[in-house]
């Protein structure tokens, strides 16, 4: 439900605004049903089958823009043009474990349909007061495997997991209609979790994760209009941030535990190689050769140290 | 009932850090670049046409010659040929316009033709130019070729005219400093105070002394609109960044702008 007492708009078919409407009685009604449905088939104690589907409605909505240098987003809720976000999802899964359940392994693939998909307009302006009059509405499509090994028990635990898959988008007015990836969209995902018990009170672990970078749009050429270096641009999306990966190491020791009390030391360090992950990309001006451009990086933190004490009475 | 206390402390290397980095931006085809103009004052037509280039190569890109051009008045059928005075720059030194009528720019070019309409808006005279301030402290208006030279200081001017009431009206002021064409894209739309005598300031980029030409064109709304992305694109503004829209055919970048004209120079203070 819209609930009236701010102000909604009626726009044309150009996306200028005709009409204001302020009333405090509801402006407009979605009503959604989310059926769900599941099953398992189990085999013997170590198989089991998975089948599901399910359908979820999202009804407050991101927004991502598609440029480098200014990485916001924006949340809006519905509105009278802004309608209820769809999914449909069917997935099919198997899982299996192995010696005595100390490892666990699973294949997990899905699909999803999605409608009524949001993307900004081409030249967009994300500031402007009435956001519909910047957007297009669309569908979407998202489908994937995930795999999963984890061991549970034994001095070393933790898992490895690793996902291929693709989000996009098919919106009119964007990418000449062509289906294209959303900034989200991340074909390689990878995470490898340890953790291992040198002693009873001493504990190691390492975290390392790899990301495919974020769909972006960046210009594929240029030219001088109006005495000015302007950008060429082809598709929506149509480039990647520079791969995301790290590695975080991490050291516990617990203190000995006495009866009202016990405390553990931790120290952990954040990216230990000192990856330089893309926060921004500009293009500018060559400071040594200004016919030329040039792509700039921004990182943020590189190492992160920290240390904490947990304790519980 | 036990509580839980966790004590952290974390020293954050917030060092940012900037560096250049290769980024293998894929080769574009090379696409025709038009910058068409017709005014109501002899003198003013010329149309420019160029090639993109790739990101790597440099600026200014090639022009374009060799290209046969054309400018029809859609209300007379009055066919104008340009002729080509310098390389990839077509000029027609007697051909003006008149307010209130389209005109239809046709470029061909290997075996391309590209067609663009404009239509001249009513006639809306620079009354005169109110100076109001000078402070250094100006944003820049950088883009990609950073923010021109030397230390200038934003002088803020208004430029006053009377918006007509009966049309929605669009308009682009061109500044010339010391003779020197500025790249700052000034655009207006009477949005919000049509009807009304503008009181809304330019900021120039200027110094004491020197003068300053400011060119009043009234434009049609999709030369306006073309304006606005382009300003966007230059300083990579948008939420998503793309090529300002044409009003020109078969994929071609650039604009035909058909307006008017109305001068005044003042000199700074």
């Amino acid at each position: 439900m819209v609930l009236g007492g701010s102000n909604y708009y009626i726009l044309d078919n150009f996306k200028n605004i005709i009409d204001t409407i302020n009333q405090t009685s509801p402006v407009k009604n979605y009503i959604n049903i989310e059926p769900r449905l599941s099953m398992n088939y189990i085999f013997d104690n170590n198989n089991s089958l998975k089948i599901s589907y399910s359908r979820n409605t999202q009804n407050l909505h991101l927004i991502n823009n598609s440029v480098t240098t200014s990485p916001t987003d924006k949340w809006v809720m519905n509105t009278n043009i802004i309608k209820p976000e769809i999914g449909d999802q069917v997935s099919l899964g198997y899982f299996r474990n192995f010696k005595d359940n100390t490892f666990e392994f699973s294949v997990e693939t899905y699909y999803k349909w999605m409608q009524n998909q949001i993307d900004y307009k081409d030249a967009a302006d994300e500031r402007n007061r009435v956001i519909e009059t910047q957007l297009l509405y669309g569908k979407g499509r998202a489908y994937g495997v995930e795999l999963l090994l984890k061991k549970n028990k034994g001095k070393l635990t933790g898992w490895i997991g690793y996902t291929l898959s693709r989000t996009e988008k098919q919106i009119d007015g964007v990418n000449k209609d062509q289906w294209y990836p959303a900034r989200q969209d991340r074909t390689h995902d990878i995470s490898i979790v340890a953790m291992y018990d040198i002693s009873k009170r001493l504990n190691v672990s390492a975290i390392w994760v790899y990301q495919t970078g974020n769909a972006v749009t960046f210009p594929s050429g240029k030219y001088e209009i109006a005495g000015q270096t302007t950008w060429l641009y082809t598709d929506r999306n149509g480039y990647r941030m520079p791969d995301y990966h790290r590695l975080d190491l991490g050291l516990t020791y617990k203190f000995k535990e006495k009866k009202h009390f016990n405390s553990e030391l931790s120290f952990s360090l954040y990216n230990v190689y000192g990856r330089e992950n893309a926060y921004l990309i500009s293009f500018e001006q060559s400071s040594s050769d200004p016919s030329k451009t040039v792509a700039m990086q921004t990182s943020l933190f590189r190492w992160v140290p920290s240390i904490s004490w947990n304790f519980k009475f | 009932m036990k509580k839980y206390f966790l004590v952290i402390i974390s020293t954050f290397i917030l060092i940012s850090c900037e560096r250049e980095i290769d980024i293998n931006l894929n080769k574009s085809n090379p696409r025709l670049v038009i910058e068409g103009n017709l005014s109501n004052l002899a003198g003013e037509c010329s149309v420019k046409i160029t090639k993109t280039v790739n990101f790597s190569e440099i600026i200014p890109n090639p022009t374009v010659s060799g290209a046969f051009v054309t400018i029809i008045s859609l209300n007379t059928n009055k066919t104008d040929t340009l002729k080509e005075t310098a390389p990839g720059m077509y000029t027609n030194d007697s051909l003006f316009g008149i307010p209130g009528q389209t005109y239809t720019m046709v470029v061909k070019t290997n075996n391309e033709t590209y067609i663009a309409s404009s239509t001249i808006p009513q006639m809306v005279d620079l009354e005169s130019i109110q100076l109001l301030d000078s402070n250094s402290s100006g944003g820049s208006h950088g883009g990609p070729m950073g923010g021109g030279s030397g230390s200038n200081t934003i002088v803020r001017m208004i430029p006053k005219y009377t918006d007509p009431a009966n049309i929605v009206n669009f308009f682009q002021f061109v500044v010339t400093r010391n003779d020197t064409l500025q790249k700052d894209i000034f655009i207006q739309s009477d949005f919000g105070f049509n009807g009304l005598v503008s009181n809304r300031p330019l900021r120039v980029k200027a110094n004491k002394k020197d003068i300053v030409k400011v060119d009043m064109q009234c434009i049609d709304e999709a030369v306006y609109n073309y304006f606005f992305g382009l300003n966007e694109n230059i300083n990579q503004s948008s939420a998503t960044p793309s090529n300002p829209v044409s009003n020109i055919s078969n994929n071609a970048l650039g604009y035909f702008k058909a307006h008017t004209s109305s001068v005044k120079t003042i000199i700074i203070k």
